[in-house]
């Protein structure tokens, strides 16, 4: 009875700690940002280093894209922490530190930031070209989803 | 960053881009043309629980057109700038920003304008003023200049053209000379950016650049330049030994080549080459340029190569270059930096250059007149990106560049009096928009 009894504590312990720790796991694999364009885009997928150098505009166009238009959220944004993070493998502030250096070298101008997910909707909803991120979650309307590759 | 002039530009759609059938187009990589597919967001270990994915054709919930609209918005014009402030104690003499009583009046202020008046053409103008740090134990006081004034029309991606006065492409912060804001220390090693010949802050000519990148993470950036220059020289050293040799051949003590304190390169052609890999961070590449003294027509050339990460926290950068004239030199720096307590930064640099007289001179003076050995240990505080406050320590060991005038320098020489070590501290800070 009693091992029974341990077993049973055993297997609820485990249990819990298993509901515990699941949502962790599942966090580790959530969604934070997704990619979206404008919705005449004619792109179905990119890879990342492809979508890092947009964002760096070292890369302008694209077949059938002749002017890409990146634009950034706010970089108090957490989805563009996450989005900076995983694409571009540096941290805000070391973003910042490379269009400092992009900036005042005359190579190139950052591009344009907009406060909030709603504000970046609207300007890829509204510009040829446009390339963007907003949270996973976000539901972006007619605005193109582009995959990433990798 | 700012945009403060608030000019926008309004485009018609129509004269812009074609609509583009996603049925037809080709991805860039080279996948086929496909249908949209569903939302495959990226995976981020740091989020919260999953949430169920909305179709694609769902409403917005952010309010957003629901239509493509027929204009758009790009900014017309940006505004940027930089500034620098320090103050510098060294324990005997003038030395760039310090004196032994310390000197406050280290200032510099820049501008940036960035003007894109249509899709491909973008117009860049830098003006700046500061104040001139010592040199030969002397400086100009304050200097105005326009760092870069250039149009750039982008052909594509792969070539860019420009005109007017650039930025030289040459080192690792040729094009970046004073912002504060892109590196730990307060100066940059004198052995490389000091008045040394080896490069200048900008060319006047034309020039092209180009970038190509794989989606496995390699990529390669180029530049090509030609034009003329004005080529930083301290000619101090140069001109004791030219005193010192003429006194050696029983003529005029003073009987040296009049020199000036920055040499004009004519006919220059230039260019830098620099790889990416999917190491992040890394950056290999080499440099040159040819041209010739306006003076005397004689050849100068300069080579050599860079190397760089900086990723995690690490920057790790060093340059090495060498100097072809008739006073040859060859000279290198390592700069080490780790952001080990955000947002404290630690820094260790150490340089060195050598210079070579002409025939007759070398024997004529010490060989720490002709070299320059610097080991500094830097601090930075960084407020933000764009504000740091800054200290640090630096040991020179030679006078090629920690000297007074070329006559004290004789002098000294003759005397034996030189003093080859030097030690400063620097206090700044540095902020940029």
């Amino acid at each position: 009875m009693t091992s029974c009894h341990s077993l049973l504590l055993l297997a609820l312990t485990a249990s819990s700690l298993v509901s515990l720790t699941t949502p962790a796991v599942a966090a580790a694999d959530e969604p934070a940002f997704k990619i979206i364009a404008h919705p005449d885009m004619p792109i179905t997928s990119l890879g990342r280093a492809t979508v890092a150098k947009i964002f760096q505009r070292a890369v302008t166009g694209l077949a059938g894209v002749p002017k890409l238009r990146p634009v950034n959220l706010d970089a108090a944004s957490p989805v563009r922490a996450a989005f900076d993070k995983v694409i571009l493998g540096k941290s805000v502030s070391e973003v910042k530190a490379f269009w400092q250096q992009q900036l005042f070298a005359g190579r190139s101008v950052p591009p344009p930031e907009k406060s909030s997910e709603a504000a970046v909707l609207a300007f890829v909803l509204a510009t040829p070209g446009a390339i963007a991120y907003v949270g996973a979650r976000t539901e972006t309307g007619a605005a193109r989803i582009i995959p990433l590759t990798d | 960053m700012s945009k403060p002039g608030v000019l926008v530009a309004v485009f018609v759609l129509g004269t812009y881009a074609p609509s583009v059938n996603a049925q037809d187009a080709a991805t860039p990589e080279g996948g086929s043309p496909t249908e949209p597919v569903a939302e495959t967001p990226v995976p981020v270990p740091e989020v919260s629980a999953p949430q169920p994915t909305t179709p694609p054709s769902a409403a917005p919930q952010v309010g957003a057109p629901q239509e493509t609209a027929t204009t758009f918005e790009v900014p017309a014009l940006e505004i940027h700038g930089y500034a620098n402030w320090g103050v510098g104690y060294s324990d005997h003499g003038h030395y760039l920003i310090a004196s032994p009583h310390g000197e406050f009046g280290h200032m510099q202020l820049a501008l940036t304008f960035a003007a894109m008046p249509t899709e491909r053409l973008t117009i860049f103008v830098q003006p700046f003023i500061g104040m001139a740090p010592f040199f030969g134990g002397q400086h100009e006081g304050w200097e105005a200049e326009v760092d870069y004034a250039f149009v750039r029309y982008a052909l594509s991606d792969l070539l860019r053209v420009q005109i007017g006065k650039s930025r030289q492409p040459f080192g690792l912060y040729s094009e970046i000379f004073e912002v504060g804001t892109v590196r730990p220390f307060l100066l940059l090693a004198q052995s490389l950016y000091g008045p040394v010949g080896i490069m200048t802050e900008g060319y006047f000519g034309a020039g092209i650049n180009g970038a190509a990148y794989s989606d496995s993470g390699w990529g390669v950036e180029y530049d090509l330049y030609g034009g003329g220059l004005d080529l930083p020289l301290d000619t101090a050293v140069a001109e004791a030994g030219e005193m010192l040799a003429a006194a050696a051949m029983s003529m005029n003590g003073e009987a040296g080549a009049h020199r000036e304190d920055a040499e004009v390169l004519n006919s220059v052609v230039g260019g830098r080459l620099s790889l990416r890999f999917p190491v992040e961070g890394l950056m290999l590449g080499a440099a040159g340029y040819l041209g010739q003294h306006l003076e005397d027509d004689e050849r100068h050339a300069v080579y050599g190569g860079q190397a760089q990460y900086q990723a995690h926290g690490v920057t790790a950068r060093c340059e090495y270059y060498r100097v072809r004239s008739s006073q040859p030199s060859q000279a290198g720096a390592a700069e080490l930096a780790y952001r080990a307590v955000d947002p404290l930064e630690i820094a260790v640099r150490y340089e060195a250059s050598r210079l070579d007289l002409p025939e007759g001179q070398n024997q004529l003076m010490p060989r720490s007149v002709r070299e320059h050995n610097e080991a500094s240990v830097g601090l930075a505080l960084w407020l933000s990106p764009e504000a740091v406050i800054k200290a640090s320590g630096h040991y020179v060991r030679g006078n090629r560049l920690a000297h007074g005038t070329a006559e004290d320098l004789v002098s000294k020489i003759e005397t034996g009096e030189t003093r080859p070590i030097t030690k400063m501290l620097l206090f700044g800070v540095s902020f940029s928009f």
